[in-house]
């Protein structure tokens, strides 16, 4: 496994060519974090497909909006969305796994090509996203509007560079949770409690 | 607790008709209900795609649903979906669902009323019942499979009434019922989270069953070990898992297992756990179901041919890869799991493989055990609850009964109050038949449901092209290959659009409650067989009047009410599926396979039976079968004990079961094998899954796939038209190389989900001559550069 993870970095450093990023204030303070960030320079990755497009709801899991290295092993994907290597691709962040205990990556994320029509028309409308959590005073941290299952990295969408999501104001802070809590309502995968 | 639920449920179903939002019921378990038609509101589900039976939670809005989740309080997933669980909301949504009754009139498909079609139906019925069948499948949910039962085995005194699931899962059926003696599995998905070593025989389950694939891989990401030997033809998604990846022959596997229990009980190095063996089993040898009483000694005598050098020659595994296999199973403190599906079920000896394996697991004794034993998984999300325990096969009757039985048959006639001898003895056509009799002119119409047989029986060019000729009844909600041919075409409400109960692989039966309105005019399946039962008793047909000349589906309310459930605006506003499912809930007690109550079972995330009361009242699921202090139907002074043990009681049967060669085998004209099968993003023929932008995106054309070296000497490299051809037909598809799966070198691979490329105008009309199941897994074909 850990071979595999190592071979995939190694194919991806070729086929990508990959620079280690200068220092900046945010990749400093990433390292302080003892996260490595790089610098990638797209060459044949098909990149810039927003993930909000072609996902089905809010909760669906993103179709993957780039080539993929390998139809057959999910180990590539750690390769750039382990959480270990945050990576800056030009001004974006690759988001980390939320859910790193879970090896099967492409069982859910499966590819998606947008130049591919449709076979049929489908008139499903999906579940938006679900806005800004409640607040109890102006200043006070806003609730998490959404289930935290398999969302344990808040990181991974709520980032510095978080595309589709509210960034952190202060990336400073690390531990999200301790702040901004659950809206339970909101959460069906928690027990009622009525 | 009961009572409590049932009064609930019934005022959440008054106040949500009172909405006219919906007519079935909600879960109670959950708030937000009463908060109106615009507001977000989950309840759960099984998934409607695979044999896993993955619990979903489905957010409905405004009538639609709009979102689907993983369950986190389903034992099965434990909250994680795969791709096509999360769509599988999408899934009701193309913009070509089927939304009126059609009759083809002048050749053409001409929109009628229900009244209409109902009545078409039904006088071709009226004239032909004896040569008239139904084909269903393991999508049908029990309430619909129990209704096509009764309707065609009580009401018309006909048999010929079988399901897809013959291929898919009658070889697992069929392997189980000479083994030990009744149909379906004796240990559970809890094996899963504590065995060491899991075996892959001929299976994928990183595709065909992905969240059951996490739950035992992902064990390693918490630091536990198990190890994964796949055995296997090609290299798939599930190797990349894999420690040890063994690739046999086509039809070796006979030769393999055979091998490994030569090892068990000859090698030095063997072990067989001599005690496990002489309290749980006798000995029988023979090609057939029957078969003669054979000694120990003459097995171990018998096994002698499969040498390590015989296994290599015949499966072309080498000498070390079967012991690697063999120590596994020699290991006396090791945990192992067999998993298999298609690959062993649909095999010209699939009954045979089925029952070496558990030869396999009985010689070392791996069975009964948590974490060792021999599990077939399923496809179809109610082949097991449906198909198998309904018992929608052409010989069966439900609960384990067959036709054939005298006895059998006057239980479900005093059930269904039906004269006595109504009920016919003669065992109808299986599918490949039933196809074949439509091909012929034995059968001159059948009812097809949830299914799409013009692309999923083999050989299409030999067994579907006079469909159209035919009466063809087709209830479906899309349309598709098989819709085309049809003479009567029925909208069907899908999923969550009608109340249903499905069984999946582990004897779990889960229910769920109707959420949205189906579309247009489309109509609940059970409703549509109800109302044609009622026309043709309207027309005087006895077969549907019972003993005291009332109408075979007389349906009661909760109150005890006779409601008139043939007509659509009286069914919709009952819960006609809790009763068609407590009156066939008694029958499942013959064989000891239990189904919880309708109201226990909307309390739960499923249970699995046997499920038998406590003297406190609640309601015990059963993990593992046949196994002292988990079956509460165990004789307790065994260990184990296979209670329907055919040959002596409380004993399983070890099987001597040959290696035979395959029907065809490549030779110069036809030199590549074919396998034909699934893949991750699409289900069974693809008609919901290819109408899902994103699950379609993924994998929009089926192709063919083969090894590097055989493209290479014909120059073909990935995208690159191929022609496929066998000596039943051929067809032309783009090559993929490299891609999802490596086959083996001189064998090509062809998925099966694409109706414009339809491989199985290729494959085999070949069937193992017990289950009646054919092989789709391999023939000879030639390949070309197009």
């Amino acid at each position: 496994m850990k071979k595999a993870i190592l071979l995939g970095l190694v194919g991806i450093l070729i086929s990508l060519s990959w620079a280690a990023v200068p220092e900046t204030s945010n990749t400093s303070s990433l390292k302080a974090k003892g996260i490595r960030a790089f610098e990638v320079t797209p060459r044949d990755v098909n990149v810039g497909s927003k993930i909000s497009k072609s996902r089905s709801f809010f909760g669906a899991p993103p179709p993957v909006p780039h080539t993929i290295q390998s139809d057959r092993s999910s180990d590539w994907c750690m390769g750039c969305h382990a959480l270990e290597n945050r990576i800056r691709f030009k001004h974006k962040a690759i988001a980390p796994t939320p859910h790193a205990e879970y090896s099967q990556c492409m069982q859910c994320h499966v590819r998606s090509d947008s130049s591919v029509s449709p076979w049929k028309e489908n008139s499903f409308v999906g579940l938006d996203f679900p806005g800004r959590g409640s607040r109890a005073h102006e200043l006070a941290p806003p609730t998490v509007p959404h289930k935290t299952f398999m969302r344990e990295n808040c990181y991974s969408c709520h980032g510095p560079k978080g595309e589709h999501a509210i960034r952190t104001p202060h990336k400073y802070r690390s531990q999200c949770q301790q702040c901004h809590v659950a809206e339970l309502t909101q959460d069906y995968t928690r027990p009622q409690i009525k | 607790m009961i009572q409590t639920n049932r009064r609930q449920f019934l005022k959440q179903a008054a106040m949500a008709a009172a909405a006219g939002a919906l007519t079935g019921a909600l879960p109670s378990d959950f708030n937000g209900l009463a908060e109106g038609a615009d507001a977000l509101t989950w309840a759960k589900a099984p998934c409607r795609f695979c044999g896993t039976g993955c619990g979903v939670m489905v957010g409905v809005k405004n009538g639609r649903v709009v979102a689907v989740q993983g369950d986190l309080e389903n034992p099965v997933n434990r909250g994680l979906l795969c791709a096509k669980g999360y769509h599988v909301g999408s899934a009701l949504y193309g913009e070509d669902r089927l939304k009126e009754p059609m009759v083809r009139k002048g050749g053409k498909l001409t929109p009628v009323t229900w009244e209409e079609a109902i009545d078409t139906v039904a006088k071709f019925i009226m004239k032909n019942s004896d040569e008239f069948g139904i084909y269903g499948s393991g999508q049908w949910t029990i309430p619909e499979g129990y209704t096509a039962m009764k309707f065609l085995k009580g009401g018309c005194s006909s048999n010929h009434l079988d399901p897809n699931a013959r291929l898919c899962m009658a070889s697992a059926v069929v392997g189980m019922i000479t083994t030990y003696g009744v149909d379906e599995p004796a240990g559970s998905y809890d094996d899963f989270d504590v065995c060491d070593t899991v075996i892959l025989w001929g299976n994928n389950p990183a595709e065909m069953h992905p969240v059951l694939w996490s739950r035992i891989v992902d064990r390693r990401a918490k630091g536990e070990k198990v190890e994964i030997i796949d055995l296997a033809t090609r290299r798939t998604r599930s190797t990349e898992s894999a420690d040890h990846y063994i690739e046999f022959s086509p039809q070796g596997d006979l030769a393999i297992a055979n091998g490994i229990c030569r090892y068990l009980i000859k090698s030095e190095e063997g072990r067989y756990d001599r005690e496990w063996v002489e309290n749980n089993c006798v000995f029988r040898e023979g090609e057939d179901g029957v078969g003669k009483p054979m000694s120990f000694d003459d097995y171990a005598a018998w096994l002698e041919t499969y040498t390590p050098e015989y296994v290599q020659k015949v499966a072309g595994i080498t000498p070390r890869e079967l012991e690697l296999l063999a120590s596994r199973f020699a290991d006396p403190d090791r945990k192992v799991l067999s998993l298999w599906c298609m690959g062993m079920n649909q095999h010209t000896r699939g009954t045979w493989i089925n029952n070496l394996v558990y030869n396999v697991h009985f010689l070392s004794g791996k069975f009964g055990k948590p974490g060792s034993t021999a599990f077939s998984l399923t496809g179809q999300p109610s082949a097991c609850g449906t198909c198998r325990e309904v018992g929608t096969l052409a010989h069966a009757l439900p609960g384990g009964r067959l036709v054939a039985n005298e006895i059998h048959r006057s239980q479900i006639e005093a059930t269904w109050k039906l004269p006595s001898g109504r009920l016919n003895p003669k065992p109808g056509f299986h599918a490949v038949a039933m196809f074949d009799g439509l091909q012929s002119g034995a059968l001159k119409g059948a009812w097809v449901q949830v299914t799409n047989p013009a692309q999923s029986m083999p050989n299409l060019n030999k067994l579907t092209n006079k469909l159209k000729s035919r009466f063809l009844v087709v209830s479906d909600i899309y349309p598709t290959v098989t819709t085309d041919v049809a003479s009567v075409v029925l909208p069907s409400a899908c999923w969550v659009e009608k109340n249903g109960l499905f069984g999946n692989s582990e004897r779990r039966t889960q229910q769920w409650f109707k959420m949205v309105e189906p579309p247009g005019n489309a109509r609940d399946d059970v409703w549509q067989m109800i109302a044609v039962a009622h026309r043709l008793y309207e027309l005087g047909f006895s077969g549907m009047k019972d003993k005291n000349g009332k109408f075979l589906f007389t349906v009661t309310d909760d109150s005890g009410k006779e409601i008139e459930a043939w007509k659509w605006d009286v069914y919709r506003q009952h819960n006609v599926d809790r009763f068609l499912f407590e009156e066939y809930r008694p029958l499942t007690h013959l064989k000891q396979k239990n189904v919880a109550p309708y109201d226990v079972l909307v309390k739960n995330r499923g249970l699995r039976w046997p499920v038998v009361e406590q003297a406190d009242g609640t309601w015990k699921e059963t993990s593992r079968r046949f196994v002292r202090g988990e079956d509460p139907f165990v004789n307790p002074e065994r260990e184990i004990d296979f209670y329907w043990g055919k040959v002596e009681k409380g004993k399983a049967t070890i099987w001597a079961r040959p290696y035979q060669a395959p029907p065809e085998i490549p030779d110069k004209k036809y030199p590549f094998w074919l396998c034909t099968g699934r893949v991750l993003e699409h289900w069974h023929t693809g008609t919901m899954t290819r109408r899902v932008p994103q699950l379609h995106n993924a994998m929009p054309k089926a192709y063919v796939e083969l090894h590097p070296v055989d493209a290479g000497k014909s120059n073909i490299s990935t995208g690159d038209m191929v022609r496929i051809t066998s000596r039943r037909g051929t067809i032309e598809l783009p090559a993929w190389l490299n891609g999802r799966s490596l086959p083996a070198k001189g064998s090509v691979f062809v998925p099966f989900f694409e109706e414009t490329a339809l491989i199985n105008e290729v494959t085999l009309h070949e069937f193992c001559p017990l289950s009646k199941e054919p092989d789709y897994k391999k023939c000879a074909v030639k390949i070309e550069k197009v």
